[in-house]
Order: C-alpha cells, then sequence, then structure tokens
C-alpha cells in the first residue's frame, strides 16, 4: 500500500549529506536518504540541523594568516 | 561584467519609463505641455523610438498601419507595430481615424524644443545681474559630494557619530527602506538602522542613488497629495526635474519663474545636494548631481549601455571624489585590499566586506577573508556587487590587466556566496512504497502536470511531491483507485 510521509526535502551536494548523515547518527532526524544530494528529513528539525552544519563548516575552514604590511 | 552593469542601467532607465507610463493620459498631456518635458522624455527612448517619432513628426494626417509597416524590412512588419506599444502606452502616439498620430501637445512642444519657441521659461530662466553669491563650478561639486556623502556616510555609521541629515532626507531613507527603524538596546529607544536594501544602495554608482532618491521622492508625493490636485502636483514635479537635468552647472537661474510646489520641491533638493541655494536668495545653482541625470538619459537612451560600466559612468562626472580619474583599491591575489583613501565614508563601505587591519593618513590596509564576505551577506549584500564595487573603484594599475580584479579572488567571493545555501529545505510529502510500478507512474505524471514534483527516483520508486500539491494528488489516487478498483497503468492519462 502506498504510504506519505510528511517531512522537509533536503537539497544539498554530496559532501553536505556525508555530514548531514554523520549528524544523524548522533542526533536522529533523517526519515530517509534518498540519493547522493536529497534527504528527507523532519520538518521541524531544518533549522537546527542548518544550524549545526553552518558550525561545523565553520570550524572546518582555515584561513591563512597573511598580515599586510 | 558589464553585462551585470549595464542591466542595472537598463532597469534604472526602465524604472523612469515606467512612472512615466503609469501616469493617466491626462496627467501625460499636462507634462506634455512644456518643451523641457517633451525634450526629456524623447531623451530617455530607444532610437527606433525617436526615429519613429522624428518620421512623423511634420506629417499632419493619421498614419495607417500599413503605412508604418511599410517602413519595415520585409518579414518585420509586424515588429515595428509591437515596438511602437511602449509610446502608445506613454501616450505619446494615438489612434485617430484609424490611424496613428502624434499627440497634439507633444508635437508642438517637441517642435518648439527642437526649433525654438514656446514656453522658454521651461527650459529654466538665467539670472542675468551678477549675483552677490556667485559660485563657481568647483564649489558647487564640493559642495554636492558633502551632502551626499554625508547622507551616505550617515546611513553606514550611525553609531560613529556622523551628523545627522534633516528631517526630510531621513523621512525619505525610511519611506525607501533603505533605513529601517530598530531597537536601541542602551538607550531603550528606536533609532535608524540601514536596511538590506540600504547596503545595496551604497554599494552602486551615484547615479543609481540619484534615481533612487528621485523616484521615491515622487512616490512619496503622490501619496501626500489630495486625488484631485495628485495630477498638477506630479505634473508640476516632474516639470522641475526635467528642467533641473537640462540646466548647466556653475550658472545661476531664477527661482521667480518656479510654481509654489517646485519651490518647496527645491528646498527639499537642497537637503540632498541636488540644487544650492544661498539663504532666501531669489537665484539657485544646480549641482552636478542632478544634471548627470539628463547623461544617463542619453547614455542608456542611446543603446550604448554595453559602453558604460559604474567606473566609467563615476569618473566622467567625478562627483566622487575618492573615484575621481584614478580609482583607489588595489586587490591582489592573496587577498589583501589596499585602499588609497582618508574618507570616512569610503572606508565604512570597504568595512563591510573587508577586514580593516591598518590604517595610515592616506590609506587603510585590510584583507578580504571568508568570515568578513560571510558578514556581508548576511547584510544581504551580494557577491556581484562586492566585485561591481571594487572594479569600479579599481586603482589604475589593476586597470590595465584583464579582468580588473584577480580571478582567485573573485571566483572564491563567489564561491563563498554559494556556501551561503549548501542545504536546501523545503516542505513535502515522501510517497513510498507503492503497490506496483504503475501507481508510481500514475501519480508521477499527475503531479507533473501540477508541477508539484520536488524529487522522484524511478529506481526506488519513490518522490517527494510539494506541500501545496499533497490534497490534489492524493485525492486523485484514491479516485482513480475506487473507479478502477485497482489502478492500472492505462490510467496514465
Amino acid at each position: 500500500m502506498v504510504r506519505s510521509h510528511k517531512g522537509t526535502l533536503v537539497t544539498c551536494d554530496p559532501v553536505s549529506r556525508v555530514v548531514l548523515l554523520n549528524l544523524d547518527k548522533k542526533y536522529g532526524f533523517v526519515i530517509r536518504d534518498l540519493d547522493n544530494t536529497h534527504l528527507f528529513i523532519e520538518s521541524s528539525r531544518l533549522e537546527e540541523v542548518k544550524h549545526m552544519f553552518e558550525k561545523i563548516m565553520d570550524q572546518n575552514s582555515y584561513k591563512a594568516d597573511i598580515k599586510v604590511d | 561584467m558589464t553585462d551585470v552593469i549595464s542591466k542595472n542601467n537598463q532597469e534604472l532607465r526602465s524604472t523612469i519609463t515606467e512612472y512615466l507610463e503609469g501616469l493617466s493620459s491626462k496627467t501625460s498631456e499636462r507634462l506634455f505641455s512644456t518643451p523641457v518635458a517633451c525634450l526629456a522624455i524623447f531623451r530617455l527612448l530607444s532610437s527606433i523610438e525617436k526615429q519613429f517619432i522624428m518620421s512623423i513628426l511634420y506629417i499632419d494626417n493619421p498614419l495607417t498601419s500599413k503605412e508604418v509597416s511599410s517602413w519595415a524590412k520585409p518579414g518585420f512588419e509586424g515588429e515595428i507595430i509591437t515596438r511602437l506599444g511602449p509610446l502608445r502606452k506613454l501616450h505619446i502616439i494615438e489612434k485617430r481615424d484609424g490611424g496613428l498620430v502624434l499627440n497634439e501637445i507633444f508635437r508642438n512642444q517637441l517642435k518648439n524644443a527642437l526649433t525654438g519657441g514656446g514656453d522658454y521659461k521651461s527650459f529654466g530662466v538665467l539670472s542675468n545681474r551678477v549675483s552677490r553669491d556667485n559660485i563657481e563650478q568647483t564649489v558647487l561639486d564640493n559642495y554636492a559630494l558633502k551632502k551626499w556623502e554625508s547622507i551616505l556616510h550617515y546611513m553606514v555609521g550611525t553609531d560613529a557619530g556622523a551628523p545627522k541629515p534633516s528631517g526630510t532626507v531621513l523621512k525619505l531613507m525610511v519611506r525607501a527602506r533603505l533605513m529601517e527603524e530598530a531597537t536601541d538596546y542602551q538607550s531603550g529607544g528606536t533609532k535608524l538602522k540601514i536596511s538590506n536594501k540600504g547596503f545595496q544602495f551604497l554599494l552602486q554608482d551615484v547615479n543609481s542613488q540619484v534615481w533612487t532618491i528621485i523616484l521615491q521622492y515622487l512616490r512619496q508625493n503622490e501619496e501626500q497629495v489630495e486625488e484631485e490636485k495628485q495630477g498638477i502636483h506630479v505634473v508640476e514635479i516632474l516639470n522641475f526635474l526635467f528642467q533641473l537635468s537640462s540646466l548647466e552647472v556653475g550658472q545661476a537661474y531664477i527661482v521667480e519663474s518656479l510654481t509654489p510646489v517646485q519651490r518647496r520641491m527645491l528646498s527639499d533638493l537642497r537637503e540632498f545636494g541636488l540644487a544650492y541655494q544661498s539663504r532666501d536668495s531669489d537665484v539657485f545653482y544646480p549641482t552636478r548631481l542632478v544634471t548627470v541625470l539628463s547623461s544617463i538619459h542619453s547614455n542608456s537612451a542611446s543603446g550604448s549601455l554595453n559602453n558604460i560600466t559604474v567606473g566609467q559612468a563615476s569618473t566622467n562626472i567625478t562627483i566622487d571624489q575618492q573615484s575621481d580619474s584614478s580609482g583607489f583599491i588595489l586587490l591582489e591575489t592573496n587577498y589583501c585590499v589596499y585602499a588609497y583613501t582618508d574618507s570616512p565614508l569610503q572606508i565604512s563601505i570597504l568595512n563591510l566586506f573587508v577586514e580593516l587591519q591598518g590604517r595610515f593618513p592616506n590609506l587603510v590596509t585590510g584583507r578580504i577573508t571568508r568570515d568578513s564576505v560571510k558578514s556581508a551577506f548576511r547584510n544581504g549584500i551580494t557577491a556581484d556587487q562586492i566585485i561591481m564595487y571594487m572594479t569600479a573603484h579599481a586603482h589604475p594599475h589593476l586597470r590595465t590587466q584583464t579582468p580588473t580584479l584577480p580571478i582567485t579572488v573573485t571566483d572564491q567571493i563567489r564561491l563563498w556566496e554559494d556556501e551561503k545555501d549548501r542545504v536546501r529545505g523545503s516542505v513535502g510529502f515522501l510517497y513510498s512504497d507503492f503497490n506496483k510500478p504503475s501507481d508510481f507512474d500514475i501519480i508521477y505524471n499527475y503531479a507533473k502536470k501540477l508541477n508539484v514534483v520536488l524529487w522522484h527516483d524511478d529506481n526506488t520508486k519513490q518522490m517527494v511531491i510539494a506541500e501545496e500539491g499533497h490534497n490534489a494528488v492524493k485525492a486523485y489516487f484514491k479516485s482513480k483507485m475506487s473507479k478502477q478498483g485497482r489502478p492500472s497503468s492505462q490510467g496514465t492519462r
């Protein structure tokens, strides 16, 4: 029988997907892993997930310390 | 790059013509009643429209559309009629006796404008006598620049104690949503804060900024005046605006020839540095800020859009002291920025997207970093705007290179912008576990017709339907099921 779930379709690049899936292991929000660039998650968690994702991305960006003289 | 800029200019042009198109035919006719307005409108038009008007200016009888289309190359007859659409919207051409004819008032006044005659006062009346406050061009330029920059500086640096512009200016800024009221946590009251739109405004060239303000001024006046007077009011303002844009900088013009409405407008424009008038003087001086309005008309109307860059525009008019003939920004491939400026305004603007590190008497240094650019994005500034701004104000050293700015940096700024929404979410319903593949096809085809499919996968037979389409799709599927007992593949209509 056909089933329908309410949720939020997340579109992202493959790298982000892996990051999100890792987050999911800890926090559990993914309803279904659709394909390389799509995830289906609980709507109520979207903002929280985005925030966590931003934080990880910020932690993983490095800046060269060039001093202007 | 030029594409983006020319698009901006086009938008600009379209806003003023759009505004004119929105006027009723009665208002338009009133507007046509002075030669200066007709000439100014004529300059706004595209070359094909101009050519058409010139062709029929001295023809008294209406032209049938057959005659008009005979001017076109074979195969383009329909084209010429559609290209005349804007002219009809502007009420410049009318239908009469089954043919096309120029609006009578427009025709007469344009003739006057071209050959002289008519209400010559509409072009402004020069003051004959040597005024006690005879003012030189450079003084006017400095005055306009100071006024304009102080407004911009106030927008960007409310905290840095920039002097507050007058109430007229502030009201207009709020109305144009360039600034908005925000709660001040220190005093508990409200204070004005720059909005996202305001940030974008700052990065535009002076011409665009003046146009934004002028259009807002027109709209604001429309709102203030009661209906029946509105037409006259707007016409007087537009007339004065067209008049101003045709005046010569450094000349004194008589206030006396202006209507009361126009006098009030003059005092408003003074606040923006668009005109100069010493206290209670009977003459006024237009500044370069307002006279360049007509230069953008002729530029954009002549179709030479592609040749204009913001940089050139501002160098031609040298309104922007900091960006006069030489730009001041040096950008290196290692993201270092050197800006030869001591203007608090330019430094504040740079501070929007550059991490400033050092300040010297005539130079500030800094770097473009992920954080600095991200904070600009949060303020609603786009990567294109940052790049455009730096291109427009690039130091002559950079101008010798093509592209002007190092690609590594511009590309990275765009990549950072893409990062902004790496993860996008949209609410929907996931459909899965179909009984048979054909059921999937039925729903998929129906949903596709409604344009509500967000995602689908043929292999796993799953799809996501947008929230607004869910009910329709569900109802459709149910009706299919009940009608046929079991849905079959024939149902895919």
